[in-house]
């Protein structure tokens, strides 16, 4: 199969009571998800994210377009919800039950039990890392495990498909570096990876495939590479009168951070290596350091945003 | 289901919507089904008991009971009878309905004959004359299903405001009325009372205590009322004097709980015995109350106030088979055993009299040796068991039987000392040898005592008070001349 | 058959799920407090009675009339309290937490789900409504020496009028995101399911020959017929009038019957509302 999530035409409009006021949540969608990959699925906050990763699981109705997962229309079909494991944004777990109380409902609902689902359970665990705190009670729990325990009741069935939405919200460093090391772990054993963030440093470091959504519109599709060529050059400098920088960004070349004494300037990608080190020379920088120097997905990210503000200002 | 998702919703939602209303139409069916059957139980205990209604005669004009009843009854007796089999025999001049209401054993198969069909119109008429407030004994407020929309009325019943716990709020009147009587308010108990079985007509102990406060508490403090003073009320054919009108308020409010709670043997109890018996010395009345208490599932004492009471009104051997019952069921029972005795006692006593009566009527000389050798055995038989039984009534009756001896001999102050003795060793036979004095000494033609001539002044005075009738007081006077003929 | 049992396996696991969650709630722990309050709180009631008459033994079977009387109002009211408040609150709740998400996400379909709640829902009322009933025989054997049997038939048509209510409160429930609206919905319920009987006079009332006056009367009417009136349950208080040693009363014994038949059809009622609304509910 060589697509597992296929969206096209999809859209969302939440009417409003009032004439003209009606929401467009998410507008001709077309997504395709291949198998076996982590798609970051991006996007700021209002944006459309959680709509389209709720109609994919049915909790509500497209306007318009359709939706097909691992081939079939049906997405509510238990051949579907049971290759699919969600992990929902912010989701309380009942504190009164233990972490593996938690999970043993979740199998249930799977139609498991017995022995299967005691194993399964200390799979799950001990794929999140949570086998320590299986007897304890979930009202112990910290916020990282209870995120934890989170993806563990999505792994329960063993889908093929995990949609997780913010995962690594509101998490430390640590828990966020563990977080990371889970999913990259999940993707090795070859599951399909559907994750919504606006944490753009830690989906950069695992995604395979981006789609940045705003107002509604996927606005950018495709792999990190292809969709950050943008390469250039930057400079660390001690310092620079003000005079100085503004001729030097009327040649392309930008203060970008000043921080310790130390100034970094950005080099367009117009403006060829040497020639930036020359006016350098030529104004009598100091240099401190060179470095070429990659567009970073946060920058892509807000790049994207502010075009499609413009495009619908204009 | 899959297709046409809304229709099928609908459709579904449209069918058990309909199987409610359907119900609820059923459930009101049973609900007037029960509220007839519940009428049809307090007039027909009416008729069984022969008892009043709770209202004046004029006032009784304006209800239809009697006329829908009686159609009822020809209505149903047939059927009842059939269906009751041969085993079911209606007492003398009862309808078969108000007979097989007494007790638990027929409620099915009249239950089915109040739902037939049959009885539909009749039915229609009840709730019609219901609607209309043309009936007289309805617990109006317990038909809370069936009493909305009422013409001219209130409409919604009292029942709806208390949100179905009427019974909890009947509670809370009682508790004032408990508190009323504490602080001796009891003109305010009267109405709360009323109020308080009005919305729990089955409320047993409100009735109780309620005869009881007005019957014995409230006339406790009142004085007793010479008959000159006393008025004639037709309702209850009596001369009421203050007590007496509050012991007949005690008695209309026991009976309004009988016809509500035909099957609670308490309140037949309390009329009998509380009431008839020791307030207004009725003991025809007490005998009456006591046989249907006696018929319910009652408490031992019961059936004892039964037969003591048939003893009082002298139905000698219906008393003695009863007591010959309480002691098959409790073997030994000292009362039963001397009670037997006693009434032996007085049959043979009474026996005695008879044939001395019958003695004195014939004019064949051997008939009359006969008669009068027959008394001396009957009055032998009677002395035995006085000497026997060793106690002071017993004694009491002995000297009764050497008063007679000595009066027959003409010795009439003798036996008028013998009567003496005899009523300070038994209060109880007080009046009966009293009596027996006056009648000695008239013939004897001794001189009364001024307590013995102001007694018979009171005689005197008490066949009229205000407003009888001169056919009551001619009845009451021969009463009086029947009373006063000499026995020996 | 094992189609079935496939089918009603995980509402049974989601109706625990309810359960072991339900009974947890502090409000519904708090009015259970309080209604115990009030059981064992009548006997002062009928102490101070006694205390007043100083004439004992008439007494006491007043008492336990108090008691009874006072109980099944009290299991009524705060049983029909705890109803609304859980049958209002356990799917907004969930919606609210988002715990909904994780497990619609399950292959569990929507009819499924508002199952296993609403089942879930009535085993914590039936055991709620269990506990107090239970108690209340325990302070009526204490008063009395005796087990009144007929409470247990009240307590059965007491649950039969909480399922009406509760089947309603839910169905309103399902269409609100909050816990707030739907308490007070149950609540209005209650109260006109115990007023349906103004409808009636409404309709009485309106013979007029005005356009307006038939109208209203023609819907009044309608409405009487269609909705449900838990007034007929209230003979759930004349049951413990009867004497407890003797069986049922025949007519006593048919409405029951069919007073249960009544409360179911309009439970399924309210139960297919909830669903209609559910069904393509936007979470």
């Amino acid at each position: 199969m060589s697509v597992v999530i296929e969206t096209k035409g999809l859209s969302k409009i939440y009417e409003s009571s009032f004439r003209g006021q009606d929401v467009h949540a998410l507008t001709d969608l077309d997504l395709t998800i291949k198998p076996g990959e982590i798609f970051a699925y991006l996007g700021p906050n209002g944006s459309g994210k959680t709509t389209t990763i709720k109609m994919l699981l049915g909790l509500i109705f497209p306007t318009k377009g359709s939706i097909e997962i691992l081939g079939l229309k049906d997405i509510a079909s238990a051949k579907v919800r049971k290759n699919i494991g969600y992990l929902p944004e912010g989701a309380y777990y009942p504190d009164f039950l233990r972490g593996e109380e938690i999970l043993r409902f979740y199998g249930q609902l799977y139609g498991l039990g017995g022995k299967k689902l005691e194993t399964r359970i200390s799979e799950v665990l001990e794929e999140v890392g949570m086998t320590h705190a299986r007897k304890r009670l979930l009202r112990g729990y910290s916020k990282g495990m209870r995120q934890r325990i989170g993806l563990a009741q999505a792994l329960i069935s063993d889908p093929q498909i995990l949609i997780l939405d913010e995962p690594t919200t509101g998490l430390d460093p640590i828990a966020r570096k563990e977080m990371r090391d889970i999913l990259a772990r999940l993707r090795d054993q070859g599951k399909t990876l559907m994750i919504s963030s606006h944490e753009l440093l830690e989906v950069e470091l695992i995604s395979d495939r981006v789609g940045i959504l705003y107002q509604g519109k996927l606005q950018k599709l495709g792999t990190i590479d292809e969709l950050l060529t943008d390469r250039d050059l930057s400079i660390e400098v001690e310092s620079a009168s003000e005079e100085v920088l503004s001729t030097l960004s009327e040649k392309g070349i930008t203060a970008e951070d000043r921080a310790g004494g130390k100034l970094t300037l950005r080099v367009a990608s117009t403006l060829n290596s040497y020639d930036a080190l020359t006016l350098c020379k030529e104004h009598q920088l100091n240099l401190i350091s060179v470095a070429p120097r990659r567009e970073t997905l946060e920058e892509l990210f807000v790049r994207t945003v502010g075009e499609a503000q413009d495009r619908s200002k204009a | 289901m899959k297709k046409h998702p809304n229709i099928t919703l609908a459709l579904i939602l449209l069918l058990a919507l309909s199987i409610g209303s359907f119900q609820g139409r059923r459930l009101d069916r049973l609900f007037e089904a029960q509220a007839f059957l519940q009428w049809i139980a307090s007039v027909g205990t009416n008729e069984r008991l022969g008892l009043d209604g709770s209202v004046g005669a004029d006032e009784s004009e304006k209800y239809e009971d009697d006329t829908l009843y009686s159609d009822v009854v020809v209505a149903t007796e047939a059927t009842l009878l059939a269906q009751l089999g041969d085993d079911f025999v209606a007492e003398e001049g009862h309808s078969a309905l108000s007979q097989a209401l007494e007790n638990r054993t027929h409620d099915a198969a009249i239950y089915r004959l109040v739902k037939s069909a049959k009885l539909a119109p009749l039915r229609g008429q009840f709730l019609e004359k219901l609607r209309a407030g043309k009936l007289e004994y309805t617990q109006e407020l317990s038909y809370a299903a069936i009493m909305s929309g009422l013409e001219g009325k209130g409409s919604v019943s009292i029942f709806n405001l208390f949100f179905g716990f009427r019974k909890v709020a009947a509670n809370f009147i009682w508790l004032q009325v408990d508190r009323y009587w504490h602080s001796g308010l009891l003109h305010r108990m009267i109405p709360l009372m009323k109020t308080c079985v009005l919305l729990d007509p089955n409320f047993v102990d409100a009735y109780l205590l309620g005869a009881w406060h007005l019957g014995y508490n409230v006339t406790a403090s009142m004085d007793y009322t010479p008959y000159p003073l006393r008025t004639w009320v037709d309702k209850y054919q009596d001369c009421l004097g203050e007590q007496e009108s509050y012991y007949y308020i005690s008695i209309d409010f026991l009976k309004d709980g009988i016809r509500n709670n035909p099957r609670n043997y308490k309140l037949y109890f309390d009329l009998g015995f509380g009431m008839y018996r020791e307030k207004l010395e009725d003991t025809e009345n007490a005998v009456k109350y006591l046989t249907y208490a006696a018929r319910l599932p009652h408490e031992r004492w019961v059936p004892r106030m039964l037969y003591k009471s048939l003893e009082e009104n002298g139905e000698y051997e219906k008393a003695l088979e009863g007591w010959h019952l309480n002691l098959e069921r409790f073997p030994e029972h000292s009362v039963s055993l001397r009670s037997i005795k006693r009434l032996k006692g007085l049959i043979a006593e009474r026996n005695a009299g008879e044939a001395k009566a019958k003695a004195k009527a014939t004019t064949d000389v051997a008939e009359r040796e006969a008669l009068m050798s027959e008394y001396r055995a009957f009055a032998a038989e009677a002395r035995e068991i006085w000497v026997e039984m060793d106690e002071p009534y017993a004694a009491a009756r002995a000297l009764r039987l050497d008063a007679i001896e000595r009066a027959e001999k003409g010795l009439y102050l003798e036996a008028v000392s013998y009567l003496d003795k005899g009523r300070f060793e038994a209060g109880s036979l007080f009046v009966e040898f009293s009596d027996l004095i006056i009648e000695f000494k008239n013939a004897g033609g001794l001189p009364l005592s001024l307590s013995e001539q102001k007694q018979l002044i009171r005689e005197e005075e008490g066949v009229s008070c205000v407003g009888m009738p001169e056919s009551v007081r001619e009845e009451r006077v021969a009463e009086l001349r029947e009373r006063r003929k000499p026995t020996i | 058959m094992s189609a079935a049992v496939d089918y009603l396996r995980g509402p049974w696991h989601i109706a625990v799920f309810t359960w072991r969650e339900g009974i947890r709630k502090k409000t519904l722990v708090g009015f259970l407090l309080l209604s115990l309050f009030v059981i064992f709180g009548s006997f002062f009631m009928s102490s101070f009675l006694n205390q007043t008459t100083g004439s004992g033994q008439i007494e006491t079977e007043i008492d336990t009339k108090l008691i009874k009387d006072i109980c099944v109002a009290t299991i009524s009211i705060f049983g029909m309290l705890i109803t609304i408040f859980i049958s209002a609150s356990v799917v907004p709740n969930e919606v609210e937490n988002k715990v909904i998400y994780t497990v619609l996400s399950k292959p569990v379909r929507r009819m499924q789900y508002l199952l296993g709640k609403f089942v879930g829902i009535q085993m914590i009322v039936l055991a709620n409504l269990m506990l107090m009933t239970l108690l209340f025989l325990i302070a009526i054997y204490i008063r009395q020496g005796e087990f009144p049997k007929l409470l247990l038939w009240s307590a059965l048509l007491t649950y039969f009028e909480f399922l009406v209510v509760s089947a309603f409160t839910f169905a309103i429930s399902c269409s609100a995101s909050s816990a707030v609206l739907p308490t007070i919905g149950g609540l209005f319920i209650y109260l006109t399911g115990n007023l349906t009987e103004y409808l009636k006079d409404v309709s009485n009332r309106s013979e007029g020959t005005e356009l307006a006056d038939v109208t209203i009367g023609r819907i009044a009417d309608g409405l009487y017929y269609i909705l449900p009136n838990l007034q007929k349950f209230s003979i759930k208080t004349e049951i413990l009038g009867l004497s407890s040693g003797a069986p049922l009363p025949p007519e006593v014994a048919e409405q029951i019957p069919n007073l249960i038949a009544y409360g179911l059809a309009y439970a399924v009622s309210g139960y297919v509302i909830a669903y209609w609304i559910f069904r393509r509910k936007e979470l």
